[in-house]
């Protein structure tokens, strides 16, 4: 699978968040008007390179997930770094990167309800659309939908393989779901995803790696008992951030589907410190109190209540909506008026309030980047797809 | 007073109508989901019950918007009682004086030198107030509007117990007060000091103690500084939850809340004369046996930890089903075999607190008795200025 050019859909807000941002092009970052979301372009290229470098002596394939940046253009990166497809959890952001030139895309989520199986349906006709079933009814949602639209759409079944979210519980429950996929007009039985998300909340790396290889076990032995049944898993697929090393090692594991590697965060740095922090949020110290700074990013903006400032050793006191506070004494010496740097402890959210990234090389901004798409509901991607734009 | 909404106002809800408007005429029950849906006559009934209450009260209504970031809202708000609008960001004071308001309090400190410059060209249309409690912030502000050739109105901020921003006592507000007085093109107005800390104490009795004692001290700092030369025209102050008692105060001159008008289920808890006009509607996409899953999460409604106090995020009809876990796209809730709830039922959900959520959409769907009857718009979305900086640099 390759890269084709982006296309207008992406071109043109690339060049409208330019446009509304230009006064900031080339300016130094603490120039900035704040809060402003900043990429910081070497540290991401340097977590891609080692992501690259992780997966070079094990046949396993990596698939970017998506969801954490929402960003055309570090999907393009993540592709150009050996990623042979994208992982998405919306049919929106699937549209997004297909637009962006990916031609490997796989909404690893239960997809339900006419419009969204319509979505991935016309976009099936266009670049090579998988997507994750649990039940039944998603999967006649999907044959349906496949069917109206000429087109195939590769099916994973969801495993839960300790996360507790969705996905079958057993190799018992998944046998009679794959034989029900493999009749399915439009659809193509494919293999299995299960994300052990679980493992990702247990910090002790051996810990973890144990859990992981416990969820593999359950995964490959359900895989293990389709292929005896005549229903062989061309894919199995895994592993998030925390686990993407011990996970691409398990025999039987086809792919994996880590995100958070390329932006990162404090959660993530937890779990694999090898990769850098690229993401950060800027922002202004507004008021200085005798014990207190207050700072113009609030949960709002960082999308939780709580975050550390870079270089300072602050406690939280509060973190209000556009407001954040942090405890000081008279060391400190953070004025009214300087910029901070807010390190995320989990930027998705921050991530998914912003229109668009700074993208900052060697401390000057070079350009900006959009996200996309914004916000949960995006009508206009179908009408788009619809009108074959 | 109130002029018609601008360009940048029509534009962009003939843009949401655009890119929702196939919704238009349809049970909610049809959306795409998650959707976030506005009740209009909810809404319109919180906003007169508002309007009746203030009859009574000596102090003016400035309806807040951050909220609900909606002009549509805020035009309402104005045609129920309000004189004017107050806004967290300089964007919103933007947004909201191209919807049509001229009188906009932002209740926030700017100090980054864009937003001062945008506020300073924005006092060039409409009368603009600022929060400030440094010296060297007003300073910036009056180089600013010196420049733009405008006015901006000074409010100084006093901490009255939220410990947020804010002066500390009578002397630091005398001095910031004197100091604004000696700056070119700033008007010193009064004192502004929110009691939001009241709003995070669901006690009644004990929320009422808190909000005298902080409205005592206010009115205090105010008398310290009419003691000692400095007028105080306006004092403004109180939230949603404390609306009804610091109005009553007679020296309080005008109030600054929001969440009265769309509600949420957190504010419902302090003051349930207010009705929730904001909900969502989702979808179930995946049903076990002990668990359902729904469509959104916490990037859709936010980190739900405000509405941990009982108000957290809930499944109408399903309130009783224990949240299981809520991770970025999908909220899971314990259900056993006596929930009736099965993959692609669509159905009502309560937000908690709303703010968050609408910081994430682009749009509401309005809707009467169940059914969509418009799209508006969602502005500004999210923490960036989307172009309303150069925008209004470009007079437009």
């Amino acid at each position: 699978m390759g890269l084709r050019d982006p296309e207008r859909l992406i071109t043109d807000v690339h060049e409208r968040v330019r446009a509304q941002y230009a006064p900031a092009l080339g300016r130094a970052s603490d120039e900035l008007t704040t809060p402003a979301l900043l990429l910081d372009l070497p540290i991401l290229r340097a977590n891609l390179e080692l992501m690259a470098d992780g997966l070079r002596d094990v046949p396993t394939a990596l698939r970017a997930h998506v969801k954490v940046h929402k960003s055309p253009h570090i999907a393009r990166l993540q592709i150009e770094r050996g990623a042979t497809g994208v992982g998405c959890a919306t049919v929106w952001e699937a549209i997004v990167m297909a637009r962006a030139g990916i031609e490997d895309v796989f909404v690893i989520n239960e997809v339900v309800g006419d419009e969204r199986t319509r979505a991935l349906a016309l976009l099936a006709r266009e670049v090579d659309v998988k997507t994750a079933v649990d039940d039944t009814v998603q999967v006649d949602g999907l044959s349906r939908a496949a069917v109206a639209a000429s087109s195939t759409i590769g099916i994973l079944i969801d495993v839960d393989e300790g996360m507790h979210r969705c996905g079958v519980a057993s190799a018992d429950e998944a046998l009679p779901l794959a034989r029900h996929i493999a009749k399915s007009p439009g659809l193509r039985f494919l293999g299995l995803t299960g994300y052990e998300g679980h493992c990702s909340l247990e910090f002790d790396r051996d810990k973890r790696y144990a859990m992981a290889d416990e969820a593999m076990a359950k995964l490959t032995g359900i895989a293990a008992t389709l292929a005896a049944n005549g229903l062989p898993c061309q894919i199995v697929s895994a592993a998030g951030t925390g686990t993407w090393e011990v996970t691409s090692r398990y025999p039987g594991v086809t792919e994996i589907q880590p995100g958070s590697y390329a932006t990162m965060d404090g959660h993530h740095r937890k779990l694999d410190p090898r990769f850098g922090w690229a993401v950060t949020v800027l922002a202004s110290v507004i008021s200085r109190r005798p014990d207190r700074i207050v700072t113009d990013a609030g949960s709002k903006t960082v999308g939780a209540s709580h975050g550390v400032l870079k270089g300072w050793d602050l406690d939280v006191y509060r973190f209000d909506e556009e407001h954040s506070i942090f405890v000081v004494d008279d060391r400190t010496s953070l004025a009214t008026g300087e910029r901070v740097e807010i390190l995320c402890n989990y930027t998705p959210f921050a991530i998914s309030y912003f229109e668009a990234y700074h993208v900052i090389e060697d401390g000057v901004v070079t350009d900006v980047w959009p996200v996309m798409p914004r916000g949960p509901e995006s009508r206009w991607l179908l009408d788009a797809l619809e009108r074959g734009e | 007073m109130m002029r018609d909404p601008a360009p940048l106002i029509t534009q962009a809800h003939e843009r949401v109508r655009d890119f929702h408007g196939s919704a238009i005429g349809k049970s909610k029950y049809e959306l795409i989901t998650p959707a976030l849906v506005i009740d209009r006559d909810v809404l319109v009934g919180n906003l007169a019950y508002m309007q009746s209450r203030l009859l009574e009260l000596h102090a003016r209504l400035r309806g807040h918007v951050k909220n609900h970031k909606s002009p549509h809202v805020a035009r309402l708000q104005l045609e129920h009682g309000a004189f004017g609008l107050c806004c967290a960001t300089v964007w919103e004071a933007i947004v909201m004086v191209r919807a049509g308001a001229d009188d906009i309090l932002i209740a926030n400190q700017l100090v980054n030198p864009g937003k001062r410059r945008a506020a300073a060209l924005l006092a060039r249309e409409a009368r603009v107030t600022v929060n400030v409690d440094d010296p060297g912030d007003a300073a910036g502000l009056s180089a600013a509007a010196v420049e733009a050739g405008s006015t901006l109105g000074i409010l100084v901020e006093v901490d009255t117990g939220m410990h947020r921003a804010g002066v500390d006592s009578p002397e630091e507000a005398l001095a910031v007060a004197r100091a604004v007085q000696q700056l070119p093109n700033l008007r010193m107005d009064g004192l502004s000091g929110y009691e939001g800390h009241c709003s995070l104490e669901m006690d009644h009795d004990a929320r009422h103690a808190k909000q005298e004692a902080a409205m005592r001290y206010f009115v205090e700092v105010a008398d310290y500084l009419e003691a000692n030369g400095v007028p105080c025209p306006i004092l403004s102050a109180a939230g949603t939850a404390t609306a009804f008692w610091t109005g009553s105060n007679p020296r309080i001159t005008e109030l600054q809340l929001g969440s009265y008008a769309a509600m949420d289920d957190y504010h419902y808890l302090m003051e349930p004369r207010f009705h929730k006009a904001t909900t969502a509607v989702v979808t179930v996409i995946s049903r076990r046996k002990d668990r359902v899953v729904l469509d959104l999460g916490k990037k859709t409604f936010g980190s739900a930890e405000v509405g941990s106090i009982a108000a957290h995020p809930r499944i109408f009809g399903h309130e009783d089903l224990k949240p299981y876990r809520f991770d970025e796209e999908h909220a899971t809730y314990e259900a056993d075999e006596s929930c009736t709830l099965k993959v692609g039922d669509v159905v009502d959900f309560h937000l908690g607190y709303t703010p968050f959520a609408v910081n994430y959409f682009d749009a509401y769907h309005v809707v009467g008795d169940g059914v969509v009857t418009d799209i508006w718009p969602i502005m500004p979305r999210g923490p960036l200025h989307g172009g309303l900086l150069p925008a209004l640099e470009a007079g437009h």
